[in-house]
């Protein structure tokens, strides 16, 4: 019998900014084993070595996209079963936190995009209730209850 | 001056780039190339495509001397990496081109750093062109503020053994 493989991080976010700010994290996850989920297949040369998923992108504008995306993540969640997912939004990432807790119970990180300089996304209010750590890039936005600050990505 | 236009890799934005448009018309000896998104207006004095690859997109801010952009926190942070001027002008909720007022806080908030301008409207965009040179070059980005990359490494090693394959020092 094989040894069971180790249960990755994923590191999940839509395209863009949003991209781009969660590169600027992988230092802090050297070391272990990633899972890379972007939403455009030319994003895989960022992951490197690691395994690299694409999901359907989903927004207020492609909403229609919504069934698809959840499929995506349920079959990549089943897949990889992380141990921990970590995004930067935007919608694709709260549903990633979302089906990740129901369905493999990740401990789950929320990044809000630091473009949100004067209130939380809505997508970021809704992860709330799903991400262990939860977090704005801005420190007048941070309340005792939550989000936290902890600094930026730049 | 070769100037590079991007307004996202996902929905046009014909007001900035019909604006650039009419620049280029009367600024031939100036070379612009931009990434206009899928469905909106076409430029006709300049060339474009949709959607450019990660890789592409950054030869293309190499190659130009200035970055005329939306207000999106990737292009911002790639301007600041690779030290390109950058003229920024908002999407508006109330023109339908973004579903939130964000980019106008974020112009807010990055107008008048260092080589970074934003322009209120295509008028001003136009007459900002006009003075690019004096603006310096935007600080380069440092990395993520060492409190938020500890935490989540905290947490990581807390649910996930590091491999022993791990290259050394970190950060």
């Amino acid at each position: 019998m094989t040894k069971p493989r180790q249960r990755p991080i994923m590191l999940l976010a839509s395209g863009g900014g949003h991209w781009t700010q969660l590169m600027r994290l992988r230092p802090a996850f050297e070391g272990h084993p990633l899972v890379f989920v972007g939403v455009k297949e030319f994003y895989r040369d960022d992951a490197g070595a690691h395994p690299f998923e694409v999901i359907t992108d989903v927004s207020r504008l492609i909403r229609w996209n919504l069934p698809l995306t959840i499929l995506n993540l349920i079959q990549v969640l089943l897949r990889h079963r992380p141990v921990m997912v970590v995004t930067t939004g935007a919608m694709p990432g709260l549903l990633a936190l979302r089906l990740a807790k129901l369905l493999v119970g990740s401990r789950t990180v929320w990044i809000d995009s630091v473009a949100n300089v004067e209130e939380m996304s809505l997508s970021g209010r809704k992860a709330r209730r799903h991400a262990d750590l939860w977090l704005t890039q801005w420190e007048h936005l941070a309340r005792p209850e939550g989000p936290t600050y902890l600094g930026s990505v730049i | 001056m070769k100037l590079f236009l991007t307004v996202g890799s996902m929905l046009p934005f014909d007001r900035l780039t019909r604006a650039l448009d009419d620049w280029a018309a009367l600024h031939p000896q100036a070379q612009v190339f931009g990434q206009v998104g899928r469905g909106g207006y076409q430029p006709r004095h300049f060339e474009a495509v949709e959607m450019l690859t990660p890789a592409e997109y950054r030869s293309r801010m190499l190659w130009s001397d200035l970055v005329v952009s939306h207000v999106g926190m990737g292009t911002v942070i790639a301007a600041a990496e690779l030290a390109r001027p950058l003229l920024l002008m908002a999407r508006e909720v109330k023109r339908a081109e973004v579903t939130s007022d964000h980019q106008m806080a974020t112009a807010r908030w990055l107008s008048g750093r260092p080589g970074i301008v934003a322009a209120a409207d295509e008028q001003e965009l136009i007459e900002r062109l006009a003075t690019v040179q004096a603006w310096g070059r935007p600080d380069a980005m440092g990395a993520a503020s060492p409190r938020l990359i500890g935490r989540l490494r905290e947490l990581a090693d807390s649910v996930s053994p590091r491999t022993p394959t791990t290259p050394t020092g970190g950060a």
